[in-house]
């Protein structure tokens, strides 16, 4: 009967969801029409979701949340049909906002109402409302974010190989290139990427491995591009169910710290930015989990012996396997995740050789043929990658400690700079080495080779991607190695830390959400949001925030700062000093005012001459911002003669020394002089060498007046035709 | 506990203040004034905010600042936004406050720790357009300083008789067609609070005799309003005491009226518009609704001003439904008003009766119909909702905003196709006029948002500007744009253009606070209904060509409506 009713009202949403888009609300091109179209379908699955939650023991939400979020829905969706109407322009992002706070607010909501159903120990089984929550949450941010992003990294190839396992039954691509079959799901032309394989007679199959296009394929035939997607998100919301799942393996007794954790992990980015997106990582990550849950109820592990019957470890071997096997073929490089898992299976079972055999030789015989295949198809074992990047001594400390800081802090690709509160692992750190080192040790060998890998290589940050992409395989687990810290949660220390971080978390969440072209940044040590900042501040806010692909001192400050000082203000002090959310909301408001005010006094000591904060009158950006593995060069500005550039600079004192580091790009024999100007006064001339490189030029201290600009002027020396150019790199400015 | 409360709101609302001025310091003069403007009404609406509810205000602080720092500098969309925000949170973090205020609270500093912030709160929200230049303006510091106290305090008295919620209705709904509270809605609570403590039998006679003296002081000012204040708070007396009341006001309505019947009558409709439970009171409540809505009818006669009706909205206010459908679909009713009265009388819009401009949303002229629509609305749902037991609140908000969306959307015309959207045009003598080519697109009307400088001196009705449309078949309609009623000078609120003699101007569509002057600029909007429909050609705004050298029109926006 409540089958029946469940349906019997999903299908109503669905056939409101086809009046309204029958009906012709709103144009085809409007940017709201999908969601519109949608929202009584999802409203109706929201509702039947509370409905048989509340059956299954949950608490009834409050009236008033309720209401406000039933006047804030209709609200909204005014706001959506009469925005045109109204004396503002681009409202569009703000409305959007709003529906993705009220969805968010939605989800936050029912989690703690649905607190009851964890009981007082995890169950070994959590509801599968877990799963249907976040699935709906990312189904409903389907049509924005598609919308308002098209498919891209490696999105679209991995399309085109669905589409041809779906209309030709094969993975050869040349047919679907030629016969545009992109333009199903793309509105630019595709080509093959640098690197994908050409057949004998002119096949071109993709470097990516078929197995996630296959994961695909059935809803990409019934849905296209939204139908894959579709899958997307519920691999997605898989993984955070999952997590819920094996957290009661490691935490069993911490029920609401685990529900927060969990909470975060569905609901807050990184994992939601994947959501609607198409990566292998998601997908990687939950046969990760798949096996790490069965690895943790094999007899033995964690001492005790849940699954005695030798079916059932039979059973719980071969779901590993099944996993383990999968791995590597998403992608080669998860073979760094496989051979752990092997590894810890053994352990946690008491270490039998017997499956350890099997699994090593399955798990080394499947290694070997995708070696070999890649050989013969690519004629390289490892596609596009060489030996030498898995070699670990051709790697420096410095690289490790970039790319490993750099995967948390760094402020366009790292964990932190995207959601800040999960800085909360921090002050989880002593609590796992002290009482939770079991979880610690598996974290550690599971992820330990592949970052040992991953870290340290020029593309740590994984290309042009969405944050912490490669490490999205641990992020589960980090999930639940939050859970000791939580635990800590009732001082005050840690609720005013929470909510400061919580409230920054969520207004950068709305932020990536509402526009998720801003989650894919250049590695170029900044952000689109701080470039915005720095156009409208006219100053260099980026050399406040750590990067790893450009190095400079808040690279390492932030690091060393946030491991001492979170810590401690997640413990102290343990008085109540008022309310936490207060405290929290002031402080981050008062943090962000640091922002300008820093960027305008710091002195300045090194101009990145390529930054939007310097003003340019011409000339191009050198290498091009498409070029691939970019952070192999020195992002420079290419100044050619009769152009200059005036970059901001806070003064540190009377008298200043530069250095200018810069490449002669010679088109014909008259000299090249670069002048240089404090304002409107010249400081000194000065002639490039024809030599070949970047040539560091230090000119002679100089007395600088306060508040002028530095300008770099390259004056027009010859008629020729094709003038002379110089490839800026920086200005290293010491002040006396 | 209080005191360090009351430190982390100040360092909240310190914070949002901070991150305002600091902003403002990175920004062209003309955008800054603004920006502080903002950020000032931002941080001590925060701080209101967070004194009721800290998590809704923590959440509303960082939103605020985001929105204020991220969003496009020209136009209203950002101060609109900013305002938007902070009156849904204000409004969302009174309801929780409200919520968890113990419901038998009769502690005086427990209810004034609930209505302190709330009257705050609001009057910044209505009035917060008197922040510019406050601290030079002794009224203005007593409007939005003092004034509050006197409400919280009358609140706080009413809440300990007829509980929070009533009495919160009765202070806020009197505010609303006064855009917030003036001397005369807080004289008026005064007295209605101070009578029902001088004619409580359990309260101590010096008290007694105190709050009657307090009861009975604002005759001295306010004699009309106060006189029917006291009127209304015998209400509680009993049968007797209403009928007296009754009949002293139908005497009173006879004898000293200053408007006529009809007139009246037309202003009586505030009173079922604004407080529809009266039309269906509850057990117990219709002696008060019944005497409400008869004193509405004196006051109408007897009181002049925008605030003639606070006392019986006041009593109407205490009528307030405690629980039931009733009750949840009077509170949405009266969130739903509240808060959108808040936003149009708030920068940018700053309008003179933003009441009467949130019901012309609807389509419906502000009278008798949209009234008695809302109470047979209001009545037939709390009807429909009396068996929807604990769900009724969400389901009255849904229906309310459902409602109240639908007739906004049915009202509103067809899309606009905006010329000027961007830039500002200014006709001046040495740029007299403009044009743009429409290419054949189809219109009904025209809308033009203007405002005139240097034209205080300029008579009433005197041509300023024209604005002409070229249909594809060469027919050419004008409209003639007239100072003081199409448009007017920009510093129309200024004392010394306001008080010129002649001087006039018409009801401003929104205002812009400007750079240097530290007023706010009006704009102002005309209609113009074409002939007939007709494919354009072309459209011309000219300068009249006999205006003062100085005088110039300034073009905000023109809209092209089909």
């Amino acid at each position: 009967m409540s089958t029946v009713r469940t349906v019997s009202r999903l299908v109503l949403g669905g056939l409101a969801s086809w009046g309204v888009a029958s009906s012709g609300l709103l144009p085809a091109g409007d940017p709201f029409t999908s969601t519109l179209n949608l929202l009584p379908l999802w409203v109706a699955g929201f509702a039947e979701l509370s409905r048989r939650a509340e059956r299954a023991g949950a608490r009834r939400v409050g009236l008033l949340p309720r209401a406000f979020e039933r006047a804030a829905l209709i609200g909204l969706v005014v706001a959506v049909l009469v925005r045109d109407r109204l004396p503002f322009d681009r409202t569009e992002e703000p409305i959007a906002a709003g529906f993705a706070l009220l969805l968010l607010a939605w989800g936050a909501r029912r989690l703690v109402a649905w607190r009851p159903l964890l009981g007082t120990r995890l169950p070994d089984r959590p509801s599968a409302l877990f799963l249907l929550l976040p699935l709906l949450v990312y189904l409903a941010l389907l049509p924005w974010s598609t919308e308002h992003r098209p498919p891209d990294g490696d999105e679209p190839w991995y399309l085109l190989i669905t589409h041809s396992l779906v209309h030709d039954l094969d993975a050869e691509l040349s047919n679907n290139y030629r016969n545009g079959d992109w333009r199903g799901f793309l509105d630019r032309p595709m080509e093959p990427q640098p690197g994908d394989p050409e057949g004998k007679h002119g096949e071109r199959y993709s470097r990516h491995n078929a197995l996630l296009p296959l994961m695909l394929a059935p809803a990409y035939a019934v849905g296209g591009k939204l139908g894959a997607l579709a899958v997307m998100a519920l691999l997605t919301a898989a993984v955070a169910w999952f997590t819920l799942r094996l957290a009661a393996r490691y935490v069993p007794d911490r029920p609401g710290e685990a529900l927060m954790a969990y909470g975060l992990l569905a609901l807050g980015p990184p994992l939601l930015l994947y959501s609607y997106e198409i990566w292998v990582e998601v997908p990687a990550a939950l046969l990760a989990l798949v096996a790490l849950d069965a690895i943790n109820r094999l007899p033995g592990a964690n001492g005790d012996s849940l699954s005695p019957w030798r079916t059932e470890r039979a059973r719980l071997w071969w779901v590993i396997a099944v996993a383990v096997a999968l791995l590597p073929l998403l992608k080669i490089r998860f073979m760094l995740l496989a051979a752990p898992l092997v590894a810890l299976a053994w352990w946690h079972a008491g270490r039998p050789w017997r499956p350890l055999l099997a699994l090593g030789g399955a798990l080394g015989a499947l290694a070997g043929g995708i070696l070999l295949h890649n050989r013969l198809i690519f004629g390289n074992p490892l596609k596009i990658h060489s030996w030498q990047e898995v070699e670990l001594h051709h790697y420096t400390v410095r690289q490790y400690l970039l790319g490993g800081s750099g995967l948390f802090w760094d402020v366009a690709f790292g964990l932190f700079a995207c959601a800040p509160l999960w800085l909360v692992l921090l002050p989880a750190v002593p609590t796992l080495f002290a009482r939770h080192r079991g979880l610690l040790l598996d974290l550690a060998v599971f992820v330990g080779p592949y970052m040992a890998i991953v870290v340290p290589r020029s593309e740590w940050y994984g290309g042009w991607s969405p944050p912490f992409r490669y490490a999205l395989v641990a992020l589960p687990l980090l999930a639940i190695a939050l859970v000791p810290a939580l635990a800590e949660r009732r001082r005050f220390g840690a609720r005013t830390l929470a909510a400061g971080l919580g409230l920054l978390t969520l207004v950068l969440t709305l932020l990536w959400v509402v526009t998720p072209g801003w989650t894919y940044n250049f590695a170029d040590g900044r952000t689109y949001l701080l470039d915005h900042l720095s156009r409208w501040l006219s100053a260099d806010v980026a050399r406040l925030f750590p990067s790893s692909v450009r190095a400079r001192p808040a690279t390492w400050i932030w690091p060393l700062v946030t491991v001492v000082l979170v810590p401690l203000l997640w413990r102290f002090p343990r008085r109540r000093f008022g309310p936490p959310a207060l405290w929290g909301g002031a402080a981050l408001v008062a943090m962000a005012l640091l922002v300008p005010v820093a960027a305008l006094e710091l002195p300045t000591r090194r101009i990145e001459l390529e930054d939007p904060a310097v003003i340019k009158t011409g000339g191009h950006l050198h290498p091009d911002a498409w070029v691939i593995d970019r952070t192999r060069f020195r992002g420079s500005w290419v100044l050619r003669e009769g152009e200059e550039l005036t970059a901001p600079v806070v003064a540190g004192g009377r008298r200043a020394t530069l250095a200018v580091e810069v490449q002669l790009v010679r088109h014909h024999p008259s000299g090249a002089i670069l002048e240089l100007w404090a304002g409107d006064r010249r400081l000194v001339t000065f002639e490039l060498a024809d030599r070949e490189g970047y040539q560091r030029i230090d000119l002679p201290e100089q007395e600088w007046p306060a508040g002028e600009p530095l300008r770099l002027v390259f004056p027009a020396s010859s008629s020729a035709p094709l003038p002379n150019g110089a490839v800026l790199d920086f200005v290293e400015i010491s002040w006396r | 506990m209080r005191a360090v409360r009351v430190a982390a709101a100040i360092a909240l609302g310190g914070a949002v203040l901070a991150a305002g001025q600091v902003w403002a310091g990175f920004q062209a003069p003309d955008i800054a004034v603004e920006t502080r403007f903002l950020g000032l009404l931002a941080s001590l609406v925060v701080a209101s905010s967070a004194l009721l509810a800290p998590g809704v205000a923590a959440g509303v602080a960082p939103l605020a600042v985001t929105l204020l720092w991220v969003l496009p500098l020209d136009g209203p969309g950002r101060a609109a936004s900013v305002l938007a925000v902070l009156v849904l949170g204000f409004a969302a973090a009174v309801v929780l406050a409200l919520r968890r205020l113990d419901q038998g609270a009769r502690r005086l500093p427990d209810l004034l720790a609930f209505f302190l912030p709330v009257a705050f709160g609001a009057q910044l929200l209505f009035r917060g357009e008197r922040l510019v230049g406050a601290t030079a303006s002794l009224s203005a510091l007593g409007l939005l300083a003092a004034l509050p106290v006197g409400v919280a305090l009358a609140a706080a008295l009413l809440a300990r008789r007829y509980g929070a919620p009533p009495a919160l209705a009765a202070a806020l709904v009197p505010a609303l067609p006064a855009s917030g509270w003036g001397l005369t809605v807080t004289l008026t609570l005064v007295a209605l609070a101070g009578l029902g403590e001088a004619i409580d039998p359990e309260v101590p006679r010096r008290r007694r005799l105190a709050a009657l003296a307090v009861a009975l002081a604002p005759l001295g000012g306010e004699t009309r309003a106060a006189g029917l204040a006291v009127l209304a708070g015998l209400s509680p007396s009993g049968f007797f005491a209403s009928g007296l009341a009754a009949g002293l006001g139908l005497l009173l309505a006879l004898v000293v009226p200053v408007t006529g019947w009809r007139e009246a009558f037309a202003i009586v409709a505030w009173l079922p518009l604004l407080a529809p439970w009266v039309a269906f009171p509850p057990r117990g409540q219709w002696q008060r609704a019944g005497l409400a809505l008869l004193l509405s009818v004196v006051a109408a006669r007897v009181v002049p001003g925008p605030a003639c009706l606070a006392a019986p909205l006041a009593l109407a206010g205490l009528a307030l439904p405690r629980e039931g459908a009733r009750a949840a679909v009077a509170g949405a009713w009266l969130g739903l008003t509240a808060t959108g009265t808040a936003l149009l009388a708030s920068y940018p819009w700053l309008r003179d009766a933003p009441l009467a401009d949130l019901v012309a949303l609807s389509g419906w002229p502000p009278g008798w119909l949209p009234a008695l629509a809302v109470a047979l609305a209001a009545t037939l749902l709390a009807v429909v909702l009396r068996r929807a037991g604990a769900g009724a609140l969400p389901a009255a908000a849904l229906a309310v905003s459902g409602l109240a969306g639908a007739a906004v959307m049915a009202s509103l015309p067809p899309s606009p196709f905006p010329l000027l959207a961007h830039d500002i045009a200014v006709l001046d003598q040495s740029r007299p006029h403009e044009s743009a080519e429409l290419g054949g697109r189809l219109a009904s009307a025209v809308v033009v948002d203007t405002h005139l400088v240097h034209a205080a001196e300029l008579p009433a009705g005197a041509p300023v500007a024209s604005v002409s449309v070229e249909t594809v078949d060469g027919r050419r309609w004008t409209r003639q744009l007239r100072a003081g009623e199409d448009t007017a000078e920009w510093a129309a609120r200024r004392p010394d253009v306001a008080l010129r003699p002649g001087f006039l101007a018409p009801p401003p569509f929104r205002a812009r606070l400007e750079p240097t002057a530290e007023v706010f600029a009006e704009v102002y909007r005309v209609h113009w209904q074409l002939p007939a429909a007709a494919p354009l050609a072309r459209l011309e705004v000219a300068r009249e060509v006999g205006l003062p050298a100085a005088t110039a029109v300034v073009f905000y926006r023109v809209e092209l409506r089909p």
